[in-house]
């Protein structure tokens, strides 16, 4: 496992091969490919109901898709439960209220373990993740629901690292938050992925902050991919207009 | 002034007992959303159990009590597994699990007057009376505001401390977040119908030493509890528990110039200052 | 003879009951649980009225109607206020509330005793005063009540009541007055509640409370549900079902008592298992499919631009200035300084980042959010504080992101309800002026048609809403934006999720009504769209507008395409 995030290609650790979703009869996501290797930072960038979050929803097994595979791994995930591929090393960061803003800091935390059954492994990843977020640490005892915007983020990724995650998906972590505190959270994930070599797929609109810290893009646009590569080219903004 | 204080030791002691039906009623419907009106008649099936194993069987009360609380948990579990689960499986509107529970009201209601009979069941066990100047009240009272304090504590403890108890108020505070991070719902909402309806019990073994059972209590049990956790803040077990009280006293000291059969009037009078009013409730949610 | 005469009658009352009930949550999807209480109303309104004052029949259940349908109105105002599980909540504990007035009223209603000798109904010098004769009286009225209720479902205004069950911000932003439609049948279902109950104090000579609790009520509920909810025949064959059934108690020896019990298990277990197995009911929902067919001729195949969706007015001419528009919510200001000027025969694009508050902007427009400061002028005249009904009256409507079509109704519905000033939506011509209304609705459904031939939809007139594709259901919703009337139409995002055949295809729709002059305004996300359709953009962040133009300069402006995708 040694110094996996610097080589060229990593193993793949999610394959989605051929994947449609949607919503009763709205088909949302259409025949979608999408590879996350092993210690990357993969952005799904896109305009509004272009279809990102359907995708990364049904990777979780929130949505069930209506064909199409998931492999973790290697091994099939398409029919799995949340709970199994929280187990199996798949986090998620939902949209918005990714916490439990009645629970205290501590609580919300020791819940993103919830599944794990080593107390003092639970133990040393909580204070990872505080040694991480050092504000989780002082706000341990306060009710979530009422730190900021953007501690409420920091809080949200932490209790996914709690099971120590092999793969971490974020949906629009940037969302409601002031510019300078998404540049925060931005540094924070690209933190979260080298010090724990841990592979990122993330949904964003906010293309400006998240192409500084992909290593890898997929743009998607009305349920399709439209480019998948590198992140310079899309530097250029104009390029960019054509591609929304 | 006797008056005065029979009326808020009235209150105090109905008090308790509203905060326990209410607890119970919070536990299930904060958690799981399922409005369910049947905790009333199930509550009163607890109350019946134990007057049946102390009248007819012969057991000690506190023995009936104890299996009589069993067989009002697994009523409770039973009436989510059968009736209620198989509605989330299928998706159903919200009203849809609402309207089968007014079914399942009605049928365990009539079902207890079918098995019991409609008259007034009462158990004897000897109680003490005592009296505050001209004002009086009894050990059985003196009970109900220590069963609301030992299972209010006890539920508190358990929802701050245990793994399953922080697991329940994630449910209630976010469901799908809940789903995220692995937690079993399923599981979950088995547990609080256990619970809550085991809560209930409670209140009906005291009620059955205190007033005697009748077929038609749990339309107002299930009533105040509605009520309270509305006016206490849906999500909130302590708003529950406050607002069981203030029911209690409000009902109470109303009578001091309305008379007493328009008792349940006044809580419906609140429930609807209340929802017109101020929706969120008493306790507001962080 | 005696017996099942009584049985029929029953079957009689049960069935004004329950299609009276079926208007109030069937139709209007209004879950009001206070039946009882409107059939105790008329019940002891004719008991008090013919034993103290000795009034006689046709009178004690016109006086029972209307003051019944005044407690109906008074109970339709907690109905606007909370939705779902507190009506339901509220409107049960309405019902104990009267159980408890009943009992505790002595002077007046007996108390727990009730009022007997209440004196049977005499027509034509006969008392009514066994079931056989009674039979044929209760088999008129219910026949008479049911007409009125089946009236009143098969007209405009039942199709409205379907609309604003289906969805209640599309029902007010296609022009539907909620509040008066809600007030009317309440008053209208608690009426007919009423007229059972006038029947039943005269036919048993006697009442009492216990025959109105809340268990009344559920039973009225289940054979409504039973019988299918927004199908009045299916409400009769519940009726009839539900008292039938328990009747083969009579043949086996079980006391009165416990035969009543028995009678409550099994309607909660007919309630449970139909909800289970069957949740719409024997017979679904009637759908009263306007006669498509018959207009069809007259309706050219794939229609132009017609007159009928040009709006009048020079092009260029500005029909809608909006000025400072600012919204707080809390301490939040979601809208800050929002000045939009709309233009006859022109499309403009507001595009942003996400929370920019563009869809904010369309709530304020349109009257579903009420701006904090600011001033909305629609040639000249004022809607700032126009409801949204009004807003749509005056000329203009706005569509939302996620659609909100009736779902349940068909094509041609959702079009027909969205018409404007229709003499089917009052009550009075409904009733009174059969004539007016048929041939109205004649002249709106072919209306409706060419709309639906206008946006493509003509071959699908007659499917359900449910059962279109994803795009059919875009279209559908700018058909519904067309048939308001309006020549200000606001899009939120038409385009978004649609295939390039499907987008293109709208985007022709949307370049004739520019052509046929009106004046519009959408949200979409797709820059190429916005390229391709929209004669200016408006450009919104944080709340206010940063910059408005052409778009071709617009797109190439560097700094504002860094906002965007910041």
């Amino acid at each position: 496992m040694t110094e996996i995030h610097a080589m060229p290609i990593a193993e793949p650790l999610l394959e989605v091969r051929g994947l449609s979703a949607g919503y009763g009869k709205r088909a949302v996501v259409h025949d979608m490919d999408l590879t996350v290797r092993a210690g990357e930072i993969r952005v799904l960038l896109g305009h509004n109901g272009a279809g990102k979050t359907t995708l990364v929803r049904s990777v979780f097994g929130l949505i069930r898709p209506s064909s199409g595979s998931i492999r973790y791994r290697g091994e099939d995930i398409t029919k799995r439960r949340c709970a199994d591929n929280v187990k199996a090393g798949i986090a998620l960061v939902p949209q918005g209220h990714g916490i439990f803003r009645s629970l205290t800091v501590r609580e919300n935390l020791e819940l993103g373990a919830y599944t794990a059954d080593d107390p003092a492994a639970t133990r040393t990843n909580r204070d990872a993740v505080m040694d991480l977020f050092p504000i989780l640490r002082e706000r341990a005892g306060q009710i979530a629901g009422t730190m900021s915007g953007g501690q409420q983020q920091m809080l949200a990724m932490g209790m996914a690292l709690m099971h120590r995650p092999d793969v971490m998906i974020l949906d629009e972590p940037s969302i409601g938050l002031a510019p300078n505190l998404v540049q925060r959270v931005m540094e924070a994930i690209a933190e979260v992925n080298r010090a724990l070599r841990m592979a990122v797929l993330m949904v964003e609109q906010n293309v400006v902050h998240a192409l500084p810290i992909a290593q890898s893009v997929t743009v998607l646009r009305t349920g399709r991919k439209i480019y998948e590569g590198a992140p310079e080219p899309l530097g250029d903004r104009q390029y960019l207009m054509t591609l929304f | 002034m006797d008056l005065l204080i029979q009326l808020t030791l009235n209150g105090l002691f109905n008090g308790a007992h509203f905060a326990l039906l209410a607890m119970g009623f919070a536990l299930i419907f904060g958690t799981t959303g399922v409005v369910h009106f049947a905790y009333g008649p199930v509550y009163a099936v607890g109350a019946y159990v134990v007057w049946a194993l102390v009248a007819l069987a012969g057991l000690p009360f506190w023995v009936a009590v104890g299996l009589g609380v069993a067989a009002t948990a697994a009523l409770g579990v039973a009436s989510y597994l059968f009736i209620y689960r198989p509605f989330e499986i299928g998706g159903s509107p919200p009203f849809v699990v609402l309207v089968a529970s007014l079914g399942l009201f009605i049928v365990i209601k009539n079902l207890i007057g079918i098995v019991f009979g409609t008259d007034v069941k009462t158990v004897d066990v000897a109680y003490d009376v005592h009296f505050v100047g001209n004002a009086f009240f009894t050990t059985v009272q003196v009970g109900q505001v220590l069963a609301a304090l030992l299972v209010g504590g006890g539920i508190a403890l358990f929802l701050r401390t245990s793994r399953y108890g922080k697991a329940i108020r994630a449910m209630a505070d976010n469901r799908e977040m809940a789903t995220v991070i692995g937690i079993d719902t399923t599981r979950l909402s088995i547990l609080v119908f256990a619970l809550g309806s085991a809560v209930s019990a409670v209140a009906g073994a005291l009620v059955l030493l205190r007033d005697g059972l009748n077929p038609n209590m749990g339309f107002g049990a299930v009533f105040v509890a509605f009520v309270a956790v509305i006016v206490g803040g849906v999500g909130s077990l302590r708003g529950a528990v406050v607002a069981g009280f203030l029911l209690a006293f409000v009902q109470s000291l109303g009578m001091w110039q309305i008379p007493t059969e328009w008792q349940n009037t006044i809580v419906f009078v609140v429930l609807f200052g209340f929802l017109l009013a101020r929706p969120s409730g008493i306790v507001r949610r962080a | 003879m005696e017996y099942l005469a009584h049985v029929l009658v029953m079957v009689c009352l049960y069935g004004i009951l329950a299609t009276s009930f079926n208007l109030l949550i069937g139709f209007g999807g209004i879950f009001a649980l206070a039946h009882a209480t409107f059939y105790a109303s008329g019940a002891y309104a004719a008991g008090i009225l013919a034993t103290k004052l000795g009034i006689g029949f046709p009178f004690t259940m016109l006086a029972g109607i209307v003051v019944t349908a005044a407690i109906g109105l008074l109970v339709a105002f907690p109905a606007m206020r909370v939705g779902s599980h507190y009506l339901v909540v509220i409107t049960l504990a309405l019902q104990a509330i009267t159980i408890d007035v009943l009992m505790n009223s002595k002077p007046v209603t007996g108390g727990p005793d009730g009022i007997g000798g209440i004196p049977p109904v005499s027509l034509f010098g006969t008392a009514l005063n066994n079931p056989v004769a009674f039979l044929p009286l209760a088999a008129v009225m219910a026949a008479l009540c049911c007409a009125v209720a089946w009236r009143l479902g098969a007209s405009p205004f039942g199709r409205s009541l379907r609309a604003m069950r289906e969805n209640e911000a599309a029902a007010l932003a296609v022009g539907k007055n909620l509040v008066r439609m809600k007030l009317v049948v309440f008053a209208l279902s608690a009426g007919l509640a009423s007229v059972a109950g006038s029947l039943v104090a005269h036919y048993i000579a006697f009442v009492n409370p216990e025959s109105f609790t809340i268990e009344e009520t559920i039973l009225i509920l289940a054979m409504v549900i039973l019988g299918g909810m927004g199908n009045l025949w299916g409400s009769l064959a519940g009726a009839a079902i539900l008292v039938l059934l328990p009747e083969g108690l009579k043949f086996v020896h079980v006391p009165g008592d416990i035969a009543d019990m028995v009678r409550q298990v099994i309607y909660g277990v007919v309630l449970i298992v139909i909800l289970r197995l069957r949740p719409e009911g024997l017979f679904p929902e009637t759908v009263f499919r306007p006669p498509t067919g018959a207009v069809l001729p007259t309706v050219p195949a794939n229609g132009p631009a017609s007159t009928l969706v040009r709006a009048e007015g020079t092009p260029g001419e500005v029909v809608v200035s909006a000025k400072a528009l600012a919204k707080n919510f809390g301490g939040i200001k979601a809208v800050k300084d929002l000045t939009i000027d709309l233009r006859r025969g022109q499309i403009v694009g507001l595009i942003g980042p996400n929370g920019a508050g563009k869809t904010t902007a369309f709530n304020l427009l349109s009257g579903f959010l009420r701006p904090t400061s600011g001033t909305i002028l629609y040639r000249g005249r004022d809607l700032t504080v126009l409801k949204p009904h009004e807003v749509v009256a005056a000329g203009l409507a706005r569509s939302f992101q996620d659609l909100k079509l009736f779902t349940k109704l068909s094509v041609a519905e959702n079009i027909l309800v969205s018409l404007p000033k229709q003499p089917g939506d009052r009550l009075f011509d409904v009733y009174l002026r059969p004539g007016r209304v048929r041939w109205a609705e004649r002249e709106n459904l072919a209306r409706a048609l060419e709309i639906a031939s206008f946006v493509g939809l003509l071959a699908k007139a007659d499917e359900v809403a449910a059962n279109l594709s994803y795009a059919e259901e875009k279209l559908l919703v700018i058909a519904r934006l067309l048939a308001t009337g309006a020549d200000v139409l606001l899009l939120d995002e038409p385009l978004s999720g649609l295939d390039t055949g499907t987008v293109e295809r709208i985007c022709g729709v949307l370049r004739d009504l520019a052509r046929a002059n009106k004046a519009i305004c959408i949200i979409e996300h797709n820059l190429e769209v916005i390229r391709g359709v929209c004669d200016e953009i408006v450009f919104i962040d944080e709340g206010r507008v940063l910059t408005k133009g052409p778009p071709e300069t617009l797109m190439r402006d560097r700094e504002l395409a860094e906002r965007y995708f910041g």
